[in-house]
């Protein structure tokens, strides 16, 4: 096991990849935080503080965030609901930031009648995806005869090639789908970016992670 | 050669640190009047589960015996000990007071790193339902994590019925409710207030739900939510907590007990108070526990209980992050006696080292015949103080070197 962070600082968890400007770009527009500077492209260092010194931001791989922030190590972190889903950690769920909204779809290279077709009769539907967890959640809710092939990225690729009949993965714009031929069949949930915290921390740190929701909440309402 | 994952071997360093700990634990416990009871490694599943919610089912360790039975290992010492108290131990005076130091298997608990198997020290206090018996075994949690060293905790506490009255008040169909309860227990806030926008709910309530986990301080809490609700259930709850924590405050622990209202605890068994303990230090609860007062029921018998649980190797990383020396003990000095292999300096050999444990040193005697030099080597990676060294006969003294220095000393060994 190891240990909680015994900085002075409140260390906030940022995921590296899609969400990583729209959540900094977030924060600044409070104007809580001293200024934020961290050039994903540039910067090799994975921790780095605001101008004023009072915030400290780790940067994590999207999928581990929430196990930086289940141990402790981070007070807050910010990360898509389908890692949640997925991962399933013991994290308080504090606000949804409506940030990089998606839809988690079923879909693939046949028609959606030929896929229901064959999920009516129970022929093994063989599904690529990100998210073995969901999917198998998925497939016991829906009553599907699933076969899961875990991949780790790009798995329009596997319907194209043999590997898989379907996927299971997130689609913002739906053009990685259209240019690989692929069609929803159904849409399985939508997600959007959450402020999760750890639940001892919310406990020692309550008055900072308290403001901090609260003016994340004003802006994210302000903006609709 | 390898071990199942999860599991550890546990080097003489360590458990030098965890005896003592367990030590400085069970001191307490002893002195409060606890009995320690030690229950089997394993046991039958259908006694087991009694005791557990369906995750904990989940977790348990499983297997057949010969005959086909379903076996498990322990995931927690609380139902063991209601089961003996139940049957063996009927008619038996009450209270019971007993504690255990025990290790207990659950599968990848990620709380825990994924270790299946780690130890808890804890006490069950069987056969009395009172507010001070609440309170003695929250004070006596106390105490054991001050004797342990640790300078600076909390342990918050709450009821059980507070947020179960909430749940019973409102007024909306049964599986809507489930759901609600659901987000609750599954710490999403996002869902349940999702859940809670939806007109079925009244303002008040709906408020009163989102503010729960942010209810958290000394008294002007319950002052708070007292306001806020009206159902008989949950202010009977604010009442136990209330009376829990004046009695508390009477033992002087006040610098140490908050309540929070929004504890959510994951064991169905609890019928009262529940409380848990933590630290700056590390991102999970370093103890918990409450009062069950149904769990002996099922084992057919009518006693109200209360008790709690230190992880102990939460506990232990706690202290080695507030305070490194706080496990480390003044051992007694390490001797080597070495000889000439002679069986003359053999037997007098024998007697310095017996003469020297007498002081209550640690001596190892030297059995591989080995050059002085090679003894040396071997001294200093052992962590030994002195070898003395048993070659010529001077009645009761005898040469002493210092393994680091390598100065050389007469001493009087008896």
């Amino acid at each position: 096991m190891n240990s909680m962070n015994k900085s002075p600082f409140l260390t906030i968890a940022v995921p590296s990849g899609r969400l990583f400007q729209p959540i900094l770009d977030l924060l600044q527009s409070t104007g809580y935080f001293g200024k934020l500077e961290y050039n994903l492209e540039k910067d090799r260092h994975l921790i780095f503080f605001d101008q004023d010194r009072k915030f400290r931001f780790i940067i994590t791989k999207p999928k581990d965030n929430p196990t930086y922030v289940e141990w402790g190590v981070a007070d807050i972190g910010m990360i898509g609901k389908d890692i949640l889903w997925e991962e399933k950690k013991d994290v308080y769920e504090l606000l949804d930031l409506h940030l990089g909204s998606c839809l988690l779809v079923l879909a693939g290279s046949r028609s959606k009648e030929e896929i229901m077709m064959s999920i009516e009769r129970k022929i093994p539907l063989r599904i690529a995806t990100k998210y073995p967890n969901i999917s198998r959640n998925y497939c016991l809710r829906k009553g599907i005869y699933g076969e899961i092939i875990t991949l780790f990225g790009s798995v329009e690729l596997a319907p194209q090639v043999g590997l898989a009949d379907v996927i299971i993965d997130l689609v913002s714009t739906g053009k990685t789908l259209r240019e690989n031929n692929l069609k929803v069949i159904d849409e399985i949930a939508s997600s959007s970016a959450r402020l999760i915290t750890n639940h001892i921390s919310y406990k020692t740190k309550h008055e900072q992670i308290h403001q901090i929701v609260q003016v994340l909440r004003e802006m994210v309402e302000q903006k609709g | 050669m390898n071990i199942p994952e999860g599991l550890n071997d546990l080097l003489p360093e360590e458990v030098f640190k965890r005896r003592l700990l367990e030590n400085k634990i069970s001191q307490v416990f002893n002195k409060w009047g606890y009995q320690e009871i030690i229950t089997p490694t394993f046991e039958f599943y259908e006694i087991l589960s009694k005791g557990a919610g369906s995750i904990m089912k989940k977790e348990m360790i499983k297997f057949f015996d010969r005959e086909g039975n379903i076996i498990a290992l322990r995931p927690e010492m609380t139902t063991p000990i209601a089961r003996v108290t139940s049957t063996k131990l009927k008619g038996e005076p009450k209270p019971l007071r007993f504690y255990y130091i025990s290790n207990v298997f659950r599968y990848d608990d990620l709380k825990t790193g994924n270790r299946k198997e780690f130890n808890q020290a804890g006490v069950e206090l069987i056969g009395v339902n009172s507010k001070e018996a609440d309170a003695e075994v929250i004070a006596l949690a106390a105490e054991c994590l001050k004797n342990s060293g640790l300078k600076k905790f909390f342990i918050d506490i709450s009821h059980i019925n507070f947020f179960n009255g909430i749940m019973q008040s409102i007024k909306v169909k049964k599986e809507r409710k489930q759901e609600i309860k659901e987000a609750i227990l599954n710490k999403d806030f996002v869902l349940l207030e999702k859940m809670l926008s939806f007109p079925d709910i009244k303002d008040k309530e709906k408020e009163f739900i989102l503010k729960m986990p942010t209810l958290r301080g000394k008294e002007k809490v319950l002052e708070e939510a007292e306001k806020m609700i009206n159902n008989k259930l949950s202010l009977s709850a604010l009442k136990e907590i209330k009376k829990v924590y004046n009695l508390l405050k009477n033992c002087g622990l006040e610098e140490y007990i908050l309540i929070d209202l929004g504890i959510i605890r994951d064991f169905d068994y609890y019928t009262g108070i529940i409380f848990e303990g933590y630290t700056d230090y590390l991102g999970f609860p370093v103890c918990g526990g409450g009062r069950y007062d149904n769990l002996c029921l099922k084992f057919g018998e009518n006693l109200p209980s209360a008790g709690f649980a230190i992880g102990l190797e939460r506990l232990a990383i706690i202290l080695e992050k507030e305070n490194i020396d706080s496990l480390k003990l003044e051992r007694p000095d390490k001797y080597l006696v070495y000889y000439q292999n002679d069986k003359t300096y053999f037997k007098k050999a024998l007697v310095v080292a017996e003469n020297l444990r007498k002081k209550g040193l640690i001596v190892e005697l030297e059995i591989g015949k080995r050059e002085f030099a090679e003894v040396l080597n071997y001294a200093r990676s052992k962590g030994v103080k002195y070898i003395v060294i048993v070659d010529v006969n001077q009645l009761s003294k005898i040469k002493r070197v210092e393994v680091v220095s390598g100065k050389e000393e007469i001493i009087n060994y008896e």
